[in-house]
């Protein structure tokens, strides 16, 4: 296949990623016109604006003062989180490709999403059942949870999801290379065991906790406040800011362990870290948006058929893909059969699960694939 | 006896000393002593099992028995994973002692301080393995690009080390290509240019050490050859190059010096011409075999 320059790439996703991002503010239940948008969120355009249209101002301030309460605390919110979202879990995906030297490395497929959502639940049925906050639920809000306890939440999906891929990684793991099979029956067996425990913990707990958790598992970016967006972009801040320092070792471990240790790459070092921040980025993305499937096995693979699998340009722009791909499964969800919003993991599960069997076809390609 | 009083011979990129090796409740190495010199080739010989791959890998550093014994590579002590003094030049000893010296000093040393004993060890020691599952598509100039990360030389001459080393190879027409399209003798040239670029100059590393586990195991004949003559020409320019080869033909063709291990011994070593005879073939591998002198090199050959 004939390969695309990354600067080309980076290009056209700095073209797409605002040109989609303002779309998604644009359309919805009540749809506003693209030009209002672009006032609303950069008022200091509205004198250039007034005069080159010949409109009356008072006109346009009446509809720029409609507009903007749905834009900035509901529609803009909500397209931020999704493109943070969305970096987060696509980058997550690229990391733990490399980490296991195999592009069928899914956080959602092998048990890190849910194990993330085991440690969440966790998280919030003992807070939710010790005495101290026990008696009062007015801090969870309908379908998100209160600012005091996202943060708790997101540490326990953090811990439920380093745990797994832990656990993922030394079972199928050896110095022969990954070995698929092993690799995604690990994923079931750690799916269902937080499934199983979190149906526990549904027999333990009242009426209204249960309908709490099971609602912030389903998840969904319906819930997106600033909060959130600032977590999430803080989480994506922090991992483009470390990535760089392991895109070489990165690059070296997809030659193989023992190759990447005579580059002089220190292993031991590089894989703590890698596994610690797909942790991270997964336990983030499930605290805030619950489960949504496929983005990090999609993503990435497109991105290295167009730019190849050298991480210095595939881990950026993962990021990027996977927030225009978000952001843009988002848009469909809420308008597909509209009024009604689909949860946005179905969107992504769709684009997603064809996808994933095209490559099981074609595993043979990747290495230890039939060990 | 303590390291310091080791007999290491100057001169050598490779000096193993006693070197034994345990596990599996069994006795992989027993007491294997030898030396490569700068420009020498050494293959090891021997018959599945006999210990080959463990002294490989043991010489590697990556070991996970019980290792007694010394092994110095390009002035490291590789069982204990620790710069060593006594095979070092003096530029390395002037390193040594700036320790007790000032600290402004220590931040004046080139950065690659920082990259830890196993990033430098990179510059000296490159290895071939046997196997390379490679599964990602990066394309063939990519791969051997790989090779320069323990050194930050600058993608100048860095592209240019990745040039000459595929041309060596006789790869350089493959250089677009992706990685996982490649036949297996493509593979393996690859793989052995990108080895041989990680210590392509000698102004990145003085002392350099080379080794190969079955360089020539997927290549057809032709190859084989071009691919020694690489060795060979690789070596003349001050590298030691150890190979574990199969071909007992190649090891007397190419090798400076044979070393024959069975059940974890050195039953023989030295001069191909002294070392190979028809009495080792027998030991090693039960089979009776003549060795005749090759009529136009005049080397010796085993058929």
């Amino acid at each position: 296949m004939h390969r695309v320059s990354p600067k080309q790439l980076t290009w056209v996703l700095c073209f797409l990623l605002p040109c989609v991002m303002l779309l998604a503010i644009g359309l919805g239940a009540v749809s506003i016109p693209l030009l209002d948008v672009i006032k609303t969120l950069f008022p200091f355009l509205n004198g250039m604006n007034i005069d080159n249209f010949g409109m009356e101002s008072t006109h346009i301030n009446s509809s720029i003062e409609k507009y903007q309460a749905i834009i900035f605390s509901i529609r803009l919110p909500r397209v931020l989180l999704a493109a943070c979202i969305g970096a987060l879990l696509a980058t997550s995906g690229a990391l733990m490709q490399g980490l296991f030297r195999n592009p069928l490395a899914d956080p959602s497929l092998i048990g890190v999403t849910a194990g993330a959502s085991l440690g969440g639940s966790l998280v919030l049925f003992f807070i939710s059942t010790s005495v101290f906050f026990s008696f009062d639920f007015t801090w969870l809000n309908r379908t998100t949870l209160g600012s005091a306890v996202l943060p708790l939440v997101a540490i326990g999906a953090f811990s439920g999801g380093l745990l797994a891929v832990w656990v993922v990684y030394r079972l199928a793991n050896s110095q022969h290379g990954t070995s698929v099979a092993t690799m995604l029956l690990a994923g079931i067996a750690i799916t269902a065991l937080a499934t199983s425990v979190t149906s526990l913990l549904e027999f333990m707990a009242d009426n209204e906790l249960m309908r709490r958790i099971s609602l912030w598992r389903m998840g969904g970016l319906d819930g997106s406040d600033s909060m959130s967006v600032a977590i999430a972009a803080l989480m994506l801040t922090i991992i483009l800011v470390v990535l760089p320092r392991y895109n070489q070792a990165l690059n070296a471990l997809l030659l193989g362990e023992s190759e990447a240790r005579h580059l002089g790459i220190d292993l031991e070092a590089l894989k703590r870290w890698l596994i610690i921040l797909v942790a991270a980025c997964v336990g983030i993305a499930v605290a805030l948006a619950g489960t949504i499937t496929f983005v990090g096995l999609v993503v990435p693979h497109i991105v290295r058929l167009l730019i190849g699998p050298d991480h210095r340009f595939l881990l950026p722009l993962s990021a990027a893909t996977g927030a225009l791909l978000l952001v843009h499964a988002d848009l469909c969800a809420r308008l597909l059969l509209a009024p009604t919003e689909l949860p946005v993991g179905l969107v992504t599960a769709l684009i997603g699960v064809p996808f994933f069997v095209s490559l099981l076809r074609r595993r043979n390609q990747y290495g230890a694939a039939n060990q | 006896m303590s390291v310091s009083t080791l007999p290491y011979l100057s001169g050598c990129n490779l000096s193993v000393r006693n070197l034994s090796v345990k596990g599996w409740g069994a006795q992989l190495l027993n007491g294997v002593c030898f030396d490569v010199k700068a420009g020498e080739i050494a293959a090891i010989i021997g018959p599945n099992g006999a210990g080959k791959t463990t002294l490989m890998n043991t010489m590697l550093g990556d070991h996970k028995h019980h290792v007694t014994g010394d092994i110095v590579a390009c002035g490291y002590n590789i069982t204990s994973n620790e710069q060593q003094p006594v095979a070092v030049s003096a530029e390395k000893i002037d390193r040594e002692s700036s320790k007790s010296q000032s600290k402004e000093q220590l931040k004046n040393l080139p950065k690659d301080q920082a990259r830890g004993i196993k990033g430098q060890r990179a510059r000296h020691i490159a290895v071939l393995p046997q196997f390379s599952r490679l599964a990602f598509p990066f394309t063939v100039e990519e791969v051997v690009s790989l090779s320069r990360i323990p050194h930050s030389t600058g993608v100048t001459i860095d592209n240019a080390v990745v040039n000459d080393a595929l041309k060596q190879l006789d790869v350089l027409h493959l250089k677009n290509r992706l990685y996982t399209q490649l036949s297996g003798g493509e593979k393996q040239r690859v793989q052995l240019a990108r080895v041989m670029a990680q210590i392509w100059r000698s102004e990145d590393a003085e002392q350099r050490l080379l080794l190969l586990d079955e360089p020539t195991s997927s290549l057809d004949l032709g190859h084989q050859q071009q691919l020694m003559q690489a060795v060979r020409d690789f070596a003349d320019q001050g590298v030691a190059v150890v190979m574990v080869v199969h071909d007992i033909n190649i090891a007397l063709r190419h090798g400076d010096q044979v070393l024959a291990l069975l059940c974890g011994k050195v039953i023989a070593q030295g001069e191909p011409e002294n070392v190979v005879t028809s009495e080792l073939i027998n030991k090693l591998y039960n089979l009776n075999m003549s060795i005749v002198r090759h009529p136009t090199t005049g080397k010796l050959t085993v058929v």
